[in-house]
């Protein structure tokens, strides 16, 4: 597989499949600012039932109060065979359950949330839960951490580098799955105004319950000598994620939202390049956090070949950046941020790009942090009835170059197909020559519908003076695909700009595009569609975080504490 | 059981998808269903009962020669050509005052009033007209996403299957707007904290259609997929 080429300028196309599979997490990530939004509104949490039993089976809530609400993570553990644990989705049991709930548990809802929550996908959620979610244990790490404590002794923290966490999500769900709180309500009757803040809130807390089961665990294992982790080490922790093609499709039904995400980040950049000058302590500084994400390449693991590769890759082309950095000289010519900016996309790959903007996006949190907290877009599209088929076929040629100009009628571009499995309900890509179902195909191919519709109207000249109400009254087939292209013309960063149905699509770089705005790290993939990442790694957990280290943790390393 | 509005809408568009509704038409119709079933009027009982005549037999086409004459649904339901007929009638606004048209040979006249009502931030004033089996005129007056409802005793205005639909883009003339609200942005947010409950067997048929466009799973798509191949570490 060819590793990216540098661009040869800074005008670039973000949204192509191989440069959304080279970001990396910013200030503007879900997981950072629901942190900074917790110590700015103080919210408080603390641990309103451990009911946990010597093994470390049973329940445990954390309330949290945010001004006059409450809300609950509850968290259920249980016995897990070792055969039964999986991270597929079609796993039916695991070592952890959870749910994130509005207000506090009375005795009846505790009893109902016992009932379903173990059972994900089978059970049945309420208007007053917000995320269901569940997690296995590392059984390698937990099994050694718990030994370790139980000793008295604290743990390498090689040990926890190698792995990163102790539980692993499998799924963390929100917005109306399985009858949870529909997205449209928690924005407007929660303080969950921002796009995943919730489902980052429980992430956070199920890593502190990771680590409170493992220290329970320990001390029952040998009360008189078992220790607590040490923060220093317990930092390195983070909570794993295992993360499959059901992100994918999400990034193609909720265009204006990806173009939020990614406006606001360019807006950032955007402000930084025309209003801040380099300084030579913002220069040092900015080295200081290259260094550091270079430091994060070399401990980050993955047994993946081609992420090795790029990884390898980023360092030395961070190499070159940090040297351009040294060797730059700032004067009155030479004092903008847009010259380092456009070495980078000269000299570096992909990643060492992505790594460099978000780097710089540290430096500047008066600018990024507010846009962080305005990441919330509608979804709906609209049809501009009174645009003629004429003005549309050339907003198609102006936005759908990169689909209308691909043959269609060559298998290597058509190979692949998107469905819902009847299984668990989830998306699955499908070979279309090679497997059954391809009639039942989702409409995600977006470059290969918005290709047809333009063949359609460029034959039919007939249907040129047409509004596109008038249109639409006799070719009703199309109206799904016009509707999109019309809302998408005033969202040019919400569309990817790939053929997703080609053979040589990777759908796991959709996957870290999404996770990049999540704030996941230490990506590992595991094949093209699914990878192990850590949230929150590195950072403060609740008992030390303060305004001072609530920021400091990206590309958090070993030395990072 | 009750249900999130999202998973009202999904398996209603999948459905949709499975009777052979095309990509586009198939949103706008699980969006008209998922909307009248929170509101309260009976989304998925509808859908229920035109499973077996929309079945494979999608025609979205409307033909107008001219908005002074009675537009022909002929009896092909509002899901399948509400939505074109809707986009049609906001492209005209600009040109008049107030377009007031008549549908025939059109049912469940209920299945207009969430498109018109997703377009009431855009136009100033819009009314829904028709003659309910007993003989009642149900008028249903919206603005500004608030709607009002009221009916009057029919004076063989409209025949059963008659609708009327009336924009008027003028906000100085706005008609009566007094009666009481069935329809707010706050009953909406009220509906959405109770969970939606469709009667179980005719939630269980729409969900037996929208499974209808699930496919198995290939042993090498799980093999590929999440937790194939390394499930533990």
């Amino acid at each position: 597989m060819m590793l990216q080429k540098p661009t040869s300028n800074s005008s670039f196309t973000p949204m192509t499949l191989d440069r959304m599979g080279s970001r990396y997490p910013s200030r503007l990530s879900f997981s950072r600012s629901m942190l900074r939004t917790m110590i700015k509104d103080n919210w408080k949490i603390k641990r309103t039932k451990f009911d946990l039993d010597k093994k470390g089976y049973g329940t445990v809530i954390y309330e949290i109060n945010i001004a006059k609400e409450i809300y609950s993570l509850v968290c259920f553990s249980a016995f897990l065979s070792d055969e039964d644990r999986t991270d597929r989705v079609i796993a039916e049991k695991w070592d952890t359950a959870y749910t994130l709930h509005i207000g506090k548990v009375n005795v009846a809802e505790l009893k109902r949330l016992k009932k379903n929550i173990p059972l994900q996908e089978a059970g049945r959620n309420s208007p007053k839960e917000l995320v269901l979610s569940r997690g296995n244990k590392s059984v390698r790490l937990f099994k050694k951490i718990t030994e370790t404590l139980a000793e008295g002794l604290q743990p390498e923290i090689n040990d926890i580098n190698d792995v990163g966490y102790l539980l692993r999500t499998t799924a963390v769900y929100g917005s109306g799955k399985f009858g949870l709180s529909d997205f449209i309500r928690t924005e407007s009757s929660t303080i969950f105004d921002q796009p995943f803040r919730a489902e980052m809130l429980a992430v956070y807390l199920i890593r502190e319950f990771s680590v409170d089961l493992v220290e329970h665990v320990a001390h029952h294992l040998n009360p008189k000598k078992a220790v607590k982790l040490k923060s220093n080490i317990k930092q390195h922790l983070g909570i794993g994620n295992s993360t499959g093609l059901g992100m994918a499709p999400f990034i193609i039904k909720h265009p204006k939202l990806i173009h939020k995400w990614m406006s606001q980040f360019y807006k950032v950049i955007q402000e930084i390049k025309s209003k801040e000058l380099i300084t030579t302590n913002k220069l040092k500084q900015f080295v200081s956090l290259l260094k550091k994400a270079q430091e994060y390449l070399n401990e980050v693991l993955t047994s993946d070949v081609f992420q090795k590769n790029k990884n390898n890759q980023s360092k030395i082309d961070l190499d070159k950046m940090i040297k351009y950095c040294n060797d730059f000289t700032i004067n009155k010519k030479n004092n903008n941020w847009e010259t380092i900016l456009e070495f980078s996309f000269k000299n570096l790959n992909f990643d060492a790009q992505e790594i460099t903007q978000v780097q710089l996006i540290e430096l500047y949190s008066a600018i990024a942090d507010p846009l962080a907290e305005d990441m919330s877009s509608s979804d709906d599209m609209y049809l501009n009835v009174n645009e003629t088929i004429f003005s549309l076929i050339n907003s198609i040629k102006q936005h759908y170059s990169w689909a209308i100009n691909v043959d269609y009628t060559k298998k290597e571009n058509l190979y692949l197909f998107w469905y819902i499995s009847e299984e668990k309900l989830e998306p699955r890509l499908g070979e279309r020559y090679n497997e059954d179902g391809a009639e039942l195909e989702q409409p995600l191919g977006i470059g290969k519908m918005a290709h047809e519709l333009y063949n359609f109207l460029i034959k039919h000249k007939e249907t040129h003076n047409y509004t596109v109400a008038e249109f639409l009254l006799s070719h009703p087939q199309f109206r799904g695909i016009i509707r999109r292209i019309q809302t998408l013309s005033d969202y040019d960063l919400g569309e990817v700009n790939d053929n997703i149905l080609a053979k040589k699509t990777l759908p796991i770089n959709m996957l870290r595009f999404k996770l990049s705005f999540f704030g996941a790290s230490r990506y590992d993939p595991k094949s093209d569609r699914w990878l192990r990442v850590s949230f929150f790694a590195g950072a403060p957990f609740y008992s030390d975080l303060n305004s001072q280290n609530v920021d400091n943790w990206g590309f958090a390393t070993m030395n990072s504490y | 059981m009750g249900y999130s509005f999202y998973e009202i809408y999904i398996t209603s568009q999948r459905a949709f998808r499975a009777l052979g509704f095309p990509f586009g038409a198939d949103e706008d119709a699980g969006f008209i269903i998922a909307w009248l079933e929170l509101n309260h009027f009976n989304g998925i009982k509808i859908l229920h009962n035109l499973i077996t005549s929309i079945d494979q037999q999608y025609d979205g086409t409307i033909k107008i020669d001219s908005l002074s004459e009675k537009i022909d649904f002929k009896n092909r339901t509002i899901l399948m050509k509400g939505s074109g007929l809707i986009d049609y009638l906001q492209s005209i606004i600009n040109q008049k005052e107030e377009i007031s048209i008549t549908i025939k040979n059109c049912q469940d006249a209920i299945l207009f009033l969430p498109l018109l009502y997703k377009i009431s931030k855009k136009i100033s004033y819009l009314e829904l007209q028709f003659n309910n089996s007993n003989n009642d005129i149900h008028k249903y007056k919206i603005k500004n996403n608030e709607i009002t409802f009221e009916y009057e005793t029919n004076k063989d205005l409209l025949s059963i299957n008659e609708i009327i639909i009336i924009m008027n883009k003028d906000k100085k003339n706005l008609k009566n707007f007094s009666a009481k609200k069935i329809i707010t942005q706050k009953i909406i947010q009220n509906n959405l904290l109770q969970s939606i409950k469709p009667a179980k067997d005719l939630w269980g048929k729409v969900s037996e259609i929208a499974s209808k466009t699930f496919v198995p799973e290939s042993e090498e798509s799980r093999d590929k997929g999440a937790g194939g191949g390394d499930a533990n570490d």
